[in-house]
């Protein structure tokens, strides 16, 4: 984490927007993680929500990686003006940024999940987790219409917004007390 | 009243029931034998002892003949498992020896290998207690797991709110757990 905010401090390409939006969504994943390990008593199936938060922090880093290389693919068609190079890889950074976004929503579904069922003693921390979230999931919407160029009416930008609106749903059921 | 277990799907069948049928000369219990160790007895071969495909094609050939002409010396037949893994390891080392290749550190060479097989142990274990658990439950795992889907996509092709996945997965991933501690401890070969 250290090194990763170092490197979106620096001067250089990358890690940009796309990977500080993934390591949120880590984050979120880790304290949905922590609920559950601290639930375990009160929980009988908190190992389940333990397993699902380890394998979506791992296809978060995993993405991370993807988002920069695609990001950088994408800067470097812009620059050359080749249409057929902007056509190829805008399009592919906007699937990367789609896949954050779905991603975030899983979480924050998670922790919604996980809030219903942990010790209520660790609510704040998966409320937490399902804003970050949330948040991690617009960036990815955000990043998926950039990378669209704004062109509204595409598959991509409503699955986002549809990504957006399972993680708001979250909060909101978290807020709730649901 | 007539039984006929021979219309009883191989596929499904325990360890040791398949092996009781493989004894009798059961014709179709041999192929769900053969089916169900080959990939396990490759991989010891390539992933454990780095055989060439070849070598690890000839180590299989021989493998399953000697199962074939020896089944009837398993004294424990729940443990045709370890048994098929020694004797797939035995093999492998003959074949390394056969072509005068030295294993470079034999301790660190066997350690190696047991800590594949232990692996390859264990996504069987996983393997068969997934087919033992209920479709639906198998459904849910295969796709968030194995197939990378997202809750949303999962949610969409099984006609279930998306909200409603993450505690499907929970429960059936207790399931699976409560199938594996009821495995364990695995026998030993005989």
């Amino acid at each position: 984490m250290e090194h990763l905010l170092y490197g979106v401090a620096s001067a250089e390409r990358t890690p940009a927007a796309g990977s500080a939006a993934a390591a949120a969504a880590a984050l979120a994943a880790a304290l949905v993680a922590k609920a559950a390990q601290r639930s375990r008593d009160v929980w009988p199936e908190a190992g389940g929500a333990i397993a699902q938060s380890k394998l979506l922090d791992t296809r978060l880093w995993a993405l991370a990686e993807e988002l920069e290389a695609s990001y950088v693919a994408a800067i470097d068609a812009l620059d050359s003006g080749d249409p057929d190079a902007i056509g190829k890889q805008l399009p592919q950074a906007a699937e990367d940024a789609l896949r954050l976004a779905n991603i975030a929503a899983d979480v924050a579904e998670l922790a919604a999940e996980t809030g219903q069922r942990c010790n209520q003693a660790h609510h704040a921390d998966v409320s937490v987790a399902a804003e970050l979230a949330h948040a991690a999931a617009w960036s990815g919407a955000h990043l998926v219409n950039v990378n669209l160029l704004s062109r509204s009416g595409d598959r991509r930008s409503g699955e986002a917004r549809l990504a957006v609106g399972r993680a708001r749903a979250s909060v909101e059921n978290l807020a709730s007390g649901g | 009243m007539e039984f006929h277990t021979d219309m009883v799907a191989t596929s499904s069948i325990s360890d040791a029931s398949l092996v009781a049928r493989c004894r009798a000369g059961d014709d179709e219990a041999w192929e769900e034998l053969v089916r169900r160790f080959s990939r396990y007895v490759l991989a010891i071969a390539q992933q454990a002892y780095r055989l060439s495909p070849a070598d690890a094609e000839d180590v299989f050939q021989d493998v399953f003949a000697r199962t074939y002409e020896r089944l009837g010396d398993l004294r424990n037949d729940d443990a045709v498992r370890p048994w098929i893994a020694q004797l797939t390891r035995r093999l492998c080392i003959d074949r390394i020896r056969a072509g005068s290749r030295e294993l470079p550190d034999p301790l660190a060479a066997e350690r190696g290998a047991d800590e594949t097989l232990e692996k390859l142990d264990e996504a069987l274990s996983v393997q068969d207690a997934m087919h033992a658990m209920t479709e639906p439950c198998r459904e849910v795992l295969d796709r968030f797991f194995c197939r990378d889907e997202s809750y949303a996509v999962i949610g969409a092709e099984l006609g279930l709110p998306s909200g409603t996945i993450a505690s499907r997965i929970s429960r059936c991933l207790g399931k699976l757990r409560d199938q594996l501690e009821g495995r364990r401890p695995g026998p030993r070969p005989s």
